[in-house]
């Protein structure tokens, strides 16, 4: 226990937390009243999200040609979205599932909102394969319906694998999340002042009261969706890279894909989760909860994920050069680096590679400014790296005769801006009325900290 | 006479402290109400495992037979097509799928069967008529001794949780404790 | 009268016969064929009218059911000469135009014009009546009100007619496309009897008024040169295009491939400023300017004399001639490649004495003519390759072809009526002959034409011409051969025949005609001027002259072939005259003396980034000379070579390019002494250095929607004086650009040329020389090289299974049993002429995307020709028609998450329209990219009488949809249920529409498993190949890798 306690020492400031009640009151506050900037940061991120809804009304009447695609690039934009999203949803769950497992106690003050983070990125993830259709309104024909056609999806093809892992992916987050939530909505439904206030978290909480019974079966349970939220992390992301793994166009067709996009998930995700994380801390001045053990901890695995992506690339482009075939080393030497997309190639790498190795001085890993913008960095070379492998591959293939580039038109654009505006209104909405820090793990774990402090001095 | 005492504390630790004296003096049906889960809360209360490993298991095997049935219907035995000449019943492809759909049916399983041994939703129980009892969720620890047990003496019961330091102790009546608070019966 | 392709019409008009009398009460039979009929009109739309007259199916049906296709002979002229054609008829719609097997010009082949021909016959913007212009002065051109023929009878009837323009005529102008037809010759004398003093004049860009002259200066007649193919060993083409353009060119490619596939001896050399389908068959080709073809010319001429003298001592002749003789010592200003070019050529030709052809660019002077005439004369060809034939153009090589004097006859100022038929002067005149302001000093300028165009808006009336599916006539072919021309539809739009209107003026009596007498006395209405009775009238009256049988039959039977019995002009055996050859060859050398004089002081690239290049003027490869620029599917069908699309440019090699510092797209200002344009500059790698090729036929500015406005008018760089070869323009940039629509923006083959193009192990002529084979299938060639290529057929042969985890299903086995479908396209064939891009077009329901798609690079064609150059030399341009490849395993369809593409039990890649969602996964995981997507309704735009034009038997794709080749399905399970019908245990012959129409044959289609099948023993020679094989998809189509050219 001690050396537990020591470890954790400093991932929350117990001595200047406030007791429990005023705890709560702080941590529920936003919850019952609003901060003067969150209005013209919920209409900005809400005119953002009415531009995806005009797009996307633009895409569905006047047909798929809105966008910039063609012959050879049959997927771009769309695509690239999705998997970026996806991907981002990514480190929600491994920051609260994976870390819960290994008992890492310092990511109680983080999890909520990074699950919050992976719910609303899956949301905008979920939206792209449907509208990259030429015919969205036959979507379900992906989906094993009892069909009076008797034509079925075809399990052969990636795509109906794609069906499965992100609905399995997004239900359990899902669940995950709210049952996590529901001690803290039995706090906003006990201390809500209002009546209806206290109906809505009420009903939210399904009735909890924190009994003992309660606590044993969402104990088992919690763990255990946590223990199928990991697998389940790296099952979604590998899926998605067989969209391109299982083709034979060169640039995706790769077996390092799977372990490789999994990654680059995860990476992309704390680089959103750092840009929500740090404005949300100063703000609600939550630097007892939040501390720069938390910042470094963070910074520590970009900097971890980021190399692995480098050696990724790496891999990539020697598993080219290695397998000796003329189309793969066009590919990979000469089309990616210097083709048409070769710019973006090299500042995604730039952004990717070199940007986290700022973190192996730990000034850096504290320092807020920094961690902020190398998360935007990496936020926008993680969108580059996607799009460097889905369309630029597309544009170089086989036959010199089809080849052919890729220009973005404004629906591209406005659906790209648009689906972030979405997930920074559904996240703002989510900071305005849910508590989004785990109180009661918070109280947990300040009273470990407190029964293992005699033990520790003596 | 009253079914059950409840007693408010105003740290976990002084509620965790009185458990094992209350347990010595043979109460056995105790309850907590607690704002979070406290380390140690299940030996206190000598709890049994929860179930809900088994539940999701049972889920899990159910989504594998369901998704490589599905996919082995659809493509094998409904309507067998030759595409790019590759084999009709592919397992390996069938796989992936299979995988996603246990996962989902166990997680799913382990969610419902949680709030269907909660008997969630359960928005009223008699606890709520105490004033004071909603912050159990806050700042207050509870603990409630049941009048089922055999050994039950009320006063006996509050003496042993004053002296355990609970700021009051009161008699709770009205509805037959059990099934008032069902849901705790996996704790008895 | 009997409508043969209606089903129960007859049965129709019998109940209108009997209306009257009919006993109540319907019997039952009466009742069921009543049904029938209905059912049959119902598949009429209202507007579709069949002929009144009686119009004859090439293959009698049996039984014609709605439905049911019906294939009519008919033929289309285009620059004066025919192409004998079967056009495909759904229920009185002509859908599709296929060529006649009967036709010498065509032999079954039909060219991109006259496939393409057909939508325009729906074209919307066709002159839907005839319109008169009220004249307003200070204004480029009248707005028209509409009118009627009524109207325009009476103006011009018997009493005004005289009245306007003389009893004899003085002031008439007539002016007509040249024209071999043998009724409008009738016709045109008719008039010519009753106006003796009018003035006629032919006028077209396409006119070779050059080689007329030469061949009167040579022969002392206007001689046609023809020439055999396929007893050719040598071919020299000239600047020309013998393969690729011109009246004959399907049958000159069909004999050439045919030769080819014979012998591995025969080799093909081209010289040209442009590169052009027939060099990319080219052994050796050589990019010169077009005053460099000329030297060329000489070059070889003096060669070829030389040797000829130093064999036969000198010929007694004139001092003249001696002067101007080739000497040992005159070279005419030929640089060393020209040189070495012209040693190889001269030692080809030497090694194949009699078997060769020379043929030069129908542009080139008429000494260059004269001289290639000689050239071929000397080497004994004439009599065996080549011979001649009296010209069937009307008047050919008299006054009335020369551009001077039609110019001088508009200028006089004497005339008063000038009646332009069909053809666009106002467009295709140079720009200094300022037609439009001629046109309006007339006091009345009358223009019979299927559109709104340039001519039109200058012209007081405005008459609707009839499309030739519309109407009926007689038409000459090349060579002499005669042939039919039937309507397949009534008039869309009130429209008359050239014929009919020259009648009219004529004051033709069809009446009086069909009796077979002659004579223009009562005078008579429009309304009873029928085509029908004057081609008879004349058919009748030639055979009559030619004393050959003249019975009904011989009519029906040449309406049904679509072809008239021998009537082939006769060979004339003329020999040039030496004299005249030698004088032309002086003064060749005299000019080309002079001009390299010029080129000497001329700097070539000025300080201000001012070149002066010679300019090549060309009709445009896809619109002709402008007459095909409403015509969508053309303005899309991309340039053999160039690959360019909605547009022309100024081509130039990239040396030149590099010097201007111009890129594609870069627009450039060229000028000439007449004029200037700006027209954008596209980089063409193996176009001659110094000079320029611009397209004629773009910038049209006439009503038409989508002719208006695409490209630019470069009419306006020529002079009345001078020809297509303008030998002194300056090019420079503007520093503006463009985007060009290019379909295929990537030359090099980037070193994957064996996987795409195969290896091209077998080198010409190597083994066998001179062996031929008489073998029908004419795998003569790999027969002799079969030994020396075992290696590859091994290699070939291991692969063509690859090494798999799963066993193939059975179903794609091939064994006895079900039909396995699968083409073969051989390289050394195919000349890229795009032919079957068009004909998939028409066959399949393909829709137009537009210029701004095609630059998003979303074109639909199942067919393409993609254009390869192994190295930037350009000496060797690749070309290969690429379209699904049916892969056994395909990629395609495994990615297919809605089971939307898969594979049929006979072979085929089949596209489920209706069950694809469009992820269009499938597409990018294609290695061949043959997949195209409908990324908007392309069909929704279709406009309404270009609907008419759709094939019934293909599904007209939706939005959102993937499609691609089918190996057209629909012509297979045709084939199968007739088949099955006629309890045949194998399906028989299918034809695609693409190797239907291709001249050279180089598409071949069939099923694996069918008895001697053609494509089985194709497909195991030794130089298939599959594109890309070793990604082991197995494709069903496999290519006949081009044969290297010779050594040495």
């Amino acid at each position: 226990m001690s050396n537990e306690a020591i470890a954790h020492r400093d991932v929350l400031r117990v001595d200047s937390l406030p007791d429990d009640g005023k705890l709560t009151v702080q941590l529920l506050r936003s919850a019952f009243h609003s901060s003067w900037m969150w209005w013209p940061l919920f209409l900005l991120s809400g005119a953002l999200a009415l531009l995806f809804v005009v797009a996307m009304a633009v895409t569905i009447s006047r047909g798929i040609g809105s966008w910039g695609n063609n012959i050879p690039v049959g997927w771009a934009y769309g695509i690239t979205d999705f998997v970026w999203w996806i991907g981002i949803g990514h480190a929600g769950t491994f920051i609260s599932a994976f870390l819960l497992l290994l008992g890492q106690h310092w990511r109680a003050s983080i999890n909520r909102l990074a699950e919050a983070m992976t719910i609303f990125a899956l949301v905008n993830a979920s939206l792209f394969p449907v509208l990259h259709l030429g015919r969205p309104w036959f979507f379900y024909w992906l989906v094993p319906y009892p069909a009076t056609t008797g034509v079925w999806p075809n399990f052969r093809s990636s795509l109906p694998w794609d069906v499965a892992a992100v609905t399995a992916y997004f239900l359990v987050s899902l669940m995950f999340f709210y049952l996590g939530m529901l001690p803290d909505l039995a706090s906003a439904r006990d201390s809500a002042a209002s009546r209806t206030r206290k109906r809505i978290y009420g009903v939210l909480a399904l009735g909890w009261r924190g009994r003992s019974s309660e606590w044993r079966h969402f104990r088992a349970t919690y763990l255990l969706l946590g223990g199928i939220a990991t697998p389940l992390v790296i099952s979604v992301h590998s899926i998605v890279s067989l969209d391109f793994a299982i083709t034979q166009l060169p640039g995706w067709h790769s077996s390092i894909f799977p372990p490789y996009f999994v990654v680059g998930a995860i990476f992309s995700g704390l680089a959103l989760l750092l840009m929500l994380m740090l404005p949300i801390r100063s703000v609600f001045r939550l630097h007892d909860l939040i501390t720069e053990r938390h910042l470094e901890n963070i910074a520590k695995l970009m900097l971890a994920t980021g190399t692995i992506l480098g050696y990724s690339y790496l891999c990539e482009a020697f598993g080219a050069w290695y397998s000796g075939d003329q189309f793969e080393r066009f590919a990979m030497l000469v089309a990616r680096p210097f083709g048409p997309y070769g710019v973006l190639f090299w500042l995604m790498t730039l952004a990717n590679v070199a940007s986290p190795q700022l973190f192996w001085w730990k000034k850096m890993r504290v320092q807020p400014v920094v961690l902020w913008l190398v998360g935007l960095i990496v936020f926008a070379g993680m969108w580059l790296e996607r799009f460097v492998i889905i369309a630029g591959s597309l544009t170089r293939d086989f036959l010199p005769s089809s080849w052919q580039d890729f220009v973005p038109t404004w629906i591209d654009w406005s659906l790209l801006l648009g689906s972030i505006g979405l997930f920074l209104f559904l996240f703002l909405a989510f900071l305005r009325w849910m508590p989004f820090i785990p109180i009661s793990e918070i109280k947990r774990l300040r009273y470990e900290m407190v029964q293992a402090g005699p033990e520790r001095s003596a | 006479m009253s079914d059950s005492v409840l007693a408010e504390f105003a740290s976990a630790q002084s509620m965790m402290a009185t458990l094992p004296r209350l347990r010595e003096a043979r109460f056995s049906h105790l309850e907590t109400f607690t704002p979070f889960d406290i380390p140690g809360l299940p030996e206190a209360l000598d709890e049994r495992r929860s179930p809900i490993g088994w539940i999701a298991l049972a889920g899990g095997v159910a989504g594998v037979l369901l998704g490589y049935g599905i996919q082995w219907w659809a493509d094998v035995r409904g309507y067998p097509l030759n595409v790019g000449g590759r084999p009709v019943h592919a397992s390996p492809a069938f796989t992936v799928a299979t995988v996603e759909t246990a996962m989902l049916c166990a997680a799913g399983a382990a969610f419902i069967g949680t709030l269907i041994l909660l008997r969630f939703p359960r928005l009223w129980a008699r606890e709520d008529e105490v004033d004071g009892f909603e912050r159990a969720s806050i700042d207050r620890f509870w603990i409630e001794v049941h009048s089922i047990d055999s050994q039950y003496e009320a006063d006996k019961a509050s003496r042993l949780l004053k002296a355990g330091g609970a700021l009051r102790v009161l008699p709770l009546s009205g509805g037959s404790a059990f099934t008032a608070h069902g849901g705790a019966g996996g704790a008895i | 009268m009997h409508i043969p392709e209606l089903g129960g019409a007859s049965d129709l008009r019998e109940f209108g016969d009997e209306q009257g009398t009919r006993p109540a009460g319907l019997p039952r039979r009466d009742c069921v064929k009543l049904l029938g009929a209905s059912a049959a009109l119902a598949g009429m739309s209202a507007c579709v009218r069949a002929p009144d007259e009686e119009i004859l199916p090439f293959v009698r049906a049996s039984h014609n059911l709605p439905g049911v296709p019906v294939h009519y002979a008919t033929s289309m002229s285009l620059d004066g000469f025919a192409t004998g054609l079967l056009v495909e008829s759904h229920d009185g719609r002509p859908t599709k135009i296929e060529g006649n097997p009967e036709h010498p010009a065509s032999l079954g082949a039909a060219g991109i014009f006259e496939q393409a021909s057909v939508l325009g016959l729906y074209d919307p913007h066709r002159l839907k009546s005839p319109r008169l212009a009220s004249r307003k002065p200070n204004r480029p051109w009248i707005d028209s009100r509409p009118s009627s023929w009524h109207k325009f009878e009476q103006a011009f009837d018997n009493a005004n007619l005289p009245r306007r323009v003389g009893v004899r005529g003085e002031g008439l102008m007539l002016l007509l496309e040249p024209t071999a037809s043998p009724l409008t010759a009738a016709m045109l004398a008719r008039v010519r009897e009753r106006f003796p003093a009018c003035r006629v004049h032919f006028h077209s860009l396409n006119q070779n008024a050059e080689q007329s002259v030469a061949s009167l200066t040579g022969f002392g007649e206007v001689v046609l040169p023809q020439y055999d193919f396929r007893a050719a060993d040598v071919v020299v083409s000239l600047g020309a295009d013998p393969l690729g353009w011109g009246p004959f060119h399907l049958r000159h490619a069909h004999d050439f491939s045919d030769r080819r596939r014979r012998s591995n001896r025969v080799r093909l050399y081209c010289a040209e400023t442009c590169p052009s389908s027939t060099s990319t068959l080219a052994d050796d080709r050589i990019a010169v300017t077009p005053s460099g073809i000329a030297r060329l010319v000489a070059g070889i001429y003096d060669e070829v004399a030389r040797r000829r003298d130093s064999d036969t001592g000198k010929l007694a002749s004139s001092p003249i001639d001696d002067l101007n003789r080739p000497t040992a010592n005159d070279r005419p200003t030929l640089n060393e490649r020209e040189q070495a070019w012209i040693g190889r050529i001269s030692q080809a030709l030497r090694s194949a004495p009699q078997s060769s052809i020379v043929v030069c660019d129908s542009s080139q002077s008429e000494a260059v003519q004269l001289l290639v005439h000689a050239i071929n004369f000397e080497l004994g060809n004439i009599g065996s390759t080549v011979w001649y034939t009296r010209s069937s153009i009307i008047e050919a090589g008299s006054r009335s072809h020369q551009l001077s004097s039609l110019m001088e006859g508009l200028g006089s100022g004497e005339v008063d009526t000038l009646i332009v038929l069909n053809g666009n002067p106002a467009y295709t005149l140079p720009a200094n002959a300022d037609f439009a302001a001629r046109a309006r000093v007339v006091n009345s300028s009358v223009y019979l034409g299927q559109f709104d165009n340039e001519t039109a808006r200058v012209s007081t009336w405005q008459l609707p011409a009839t499309h030739f599916l519309e109407e009926w006539g007689i038409e000459c072919a090349y060579n002499g051969v005669q042939s039919i021309v039937q309507p397949l539809i009534s008039p869309l739009y009130a429209g008359r025949s050239v014929a009919e209107l020259l009648a009219f003026i004529a004051g033709v009596d069809p009446g009086k005609e069909t009796n077979g007498t002659v004579g223009s006395a009562g005078i008579p209405s429009l309304g009873q001027i029928s085509g029908y009775d004057l081609v008879r009238a004349q058919f009748f009256a030639a055979n009559s002259a030619a004393s050959r049988v003249n019975s009904e039959e011989t009519w029906r039977d040449a309406v049904r072939r679509g072809v008239v019995e021998n009537f082939s002009s006769p060979r004339v055996s003329v020999t040039p005259r030496q004299s005249e050859v030698l004088s032309a060859r002086g003064l060749l050398h005299r000019q080309l003396a002079a001009e390299a004089g010029v080129r000497g002081e001329r700097p070539k690239a000025v300080a201000n980034e001012v070149a002066s290049v010679e300019l090549s003027l060309q009709l445009s490869r896809t619109v002709h000379d402008g007459r095909f620029a409403d015509n969508a599917w053309l303005q899309e069908l991309p340039d053999p070579i160039t690959k360019l699309t909605w547009d022309n440019a100024a081509l130039m090699a990239p040396g030149l390019a590099a010097q201007l510092r111009l890129e594609t797209g870069d627009v450039a200002t060229v000028k000439s002494e007449v004029g200037s344009v700006e027209i954008p500059v596209l980089i063409v790698p193996g176009h001659a250095e110094d000079s320029l090729t611009i397209a004629l036929g773009y910038g049209r500015e006439g009503a038409e929607a989508i002719a208006r406005a695409v490209g630019v008018n470069a009419n306006a760089l020529r002079s009345s004086t001078s020809g297509m070869n303008i030998s002194d323009a300056k090019v420079s940039s503007t520093g503006r650009r463009v985007e060009l629509a290019i379909t295929q923006r990537h030359w090099l083959v980037e070193g994957r040329g064996e996987s795409i193009l195969g290896h091209a192990v077998i080198a010409r002529g190597v083994e066998g020389r001179g062996v031929e084979s008489s073998d029908a299938e004419g795998s003569g060639v790999d027969q002799q090289i079969g030994d020396s290529l075992h290696p590859v057929s091994t290699k070939r042969k291991s692969s063509r299974r690859p090494l798999t985890l799963y066993e193939p299903p059975t179903d794609t086995k091939v064994g006895v049993g079900a039909d396995q479908w699968a083409m073969t396209i051989d390289l050394d064939q195919c000349t890229g002429c795009s032919a079957c891009v068009v004909a998939c077009q028409s066959e399949n329901n393909i829709p137009v995307v537009g210029k701004e798609d095609v630059l998003k690079g979303r074109e639909m064609h199942w067919i393409r020709i993609d254009r390869y150059l192994s190295d930037d030399s350009a000496s060797r341009i690749d070309v290969q028609p690429m379209l699904c490849q049916h892969c056994e395993k395909a990629p395609c369809e495994y990615v297919c998450p809605v089971n939307a593409t898969v594979h049929s039990d006979d072979g085929l890649n089949e596209m489920v329209y209706n069950r694809c969602v469009g992820t269009r996964f499938c597409s990018n995981n294609c290695p061949y990219k043959v997949r195209r997507f409908n990324w908007y309704e392309y069909n929704g735009d279709v406009s309404e009488p270009g609907k008419m034009q759709k094939n019934p038997d293909v599904t007209v794709r939706a939005r959102g949809v993937m499609e691609k080749c089918t190996f057209c399905i629909q012509r297979i399970r045709r084939a199968q249920r007739e088949a099955e019908l006629a309890g045949e245990p194998y399906t028989g012959p299918v034809q695609t529409a693409c190797q239907q129409t291709c001249p050279s044959q180089a598409i071949v289609f069939g099923s694996l498993t069918s008895r001697d099948s053609e494509v089985a023993a194709l497909s195991e020679l030794p130089r298939a190949f599959s594109a890309l094989e070793e990604l082991g998809t197995i494709p069903r189509v496999r290519y006949l890798s081009k044969l290297k050219p010779e050594e040495g």
